[in-house]
């Protein structure tokens, strides 16, 4: 029998994925994951959620296919930008 | 086909060029965290011209790619920081939700659904777009905090230090960004049968 909870196991859940919990903490969380099915559907959503930031940091990923890159004016208008800027650091 | 890293250079190329060959990829790595075109643009124009500035500390231990991205995500933090700071903390007792998850004795009420794999979705750009939404829609201090654990990866001490806040009230507060992003993709992604194949 496990002496968390199932509200105690996502909790803790969370928490190790944040430090390295105490060795007895680890055991009571994977055991109670084994033994209760919902609790191991739960933790795999948290290693996807995991999984899809960090898929997203990782590259520049499309999420509006109306905006893919800058707009033409703002292109035009960070080209200028830059360009004032260089010329004023220069001199 | 294996994608090679490009040889970084030892200084940033010529200015000029940058916008048409990173801007694109700066605007949409805005986007996704930003969730408004016109602010996206903006903040990229401002990582530019924070590069500019900074041409000259560009040591081509990396990419020029990801030496740009480096300086994005400056001034992303920079903007959220600001957010937070007009956003009153109202979020604290926001989230009883949570505790309804479970009866009087710490069970489940109801199963949480069941998720697809990553690789069965990560393609498919409209997850994407309703991902990200579910990110933005994190109250500003609960959205810092997760951003600097999953996205910088930073050890949550560090994050204690930068946010000034225990290590109890980090946790406290990654469980909440947690369980609202995971409710979010519940109700506006895998509650559609046809996306839980």
């Amino acid at each position: 029998m496990s002496i968390f909870s199932c509200k105690d196991t996502v909790r803790l859940a969370s928490e190790s994925l944040d430090r390295t919990l105490p060795w007895t903490r680890l055991v009571a969380l994977h055991f109670h994951r084994i033994i209760c099915p919902p609790c191991g559907r739960f933790y795999r959503c948290l290693l996807f959620l995991r999984a899809a930031v960090r898929y997203l940091d990782a590259d520049a990923v499309v999420v509006d296919v109306r905006h893919t890159g800058l707009s033409p004016p703002a292109r035009d208008r960070i080209r200028r930008a830059l360009a004032q800027s260089d010329r004023e650091t220069e001199s | 086909m294996s994608k090679r890293p490009l040889r970084a250079p030892t200084e940033p190329s010529d200015p000029a060029t940058w916008v048409d060959r990173h801007g694109d990829y700066l605007f949409r790595y805005a986007l996704a965290r930003l969730g408004q075109p016109e602010l996206a643009e903006d903040v990229v124009q401002e990582a530019f011209l924070g590069a500019l500035q900074s041409r000259r500390r560009f040591a081509g231990a990396s990419s020029e790619r990801t030496w740009l991205v480096g300086i994005l995500k400056h001034k992303l933090a920079d903007h959220f920081r600001r957010r937070r700071r007009e956003e009153p903390a109202e979020y604290a007792g926001a989230d009883s939700w949570i505790d309804d998850l479970f009866d009087r004795r710490g069970h489940w009420r109801k199963w949480p659904p069941r998720w697809t794999n990553p690789s069965a979705v990560f393609e498919n750009t409209e997850f994407w777009t309703i991902f990200s939404q579910c990110l933005r829609r994190l109250p500003a201090q609960l959205a810092e905090a997760f951003s600097l654990r999953e996205m910088d990866d930073l050890p949550s001490a560090k994050i204690c230090k930068v946010l000034g806040i225990s290590p109890t009230n980090l946790g406290v507060m990654m469980h909440r960004a947690r369980l609202r992003l995971w409710r979010c993709l519940n109700i506006h992604w895998f509650s559609d049968k046809k996306r839980r194949r």
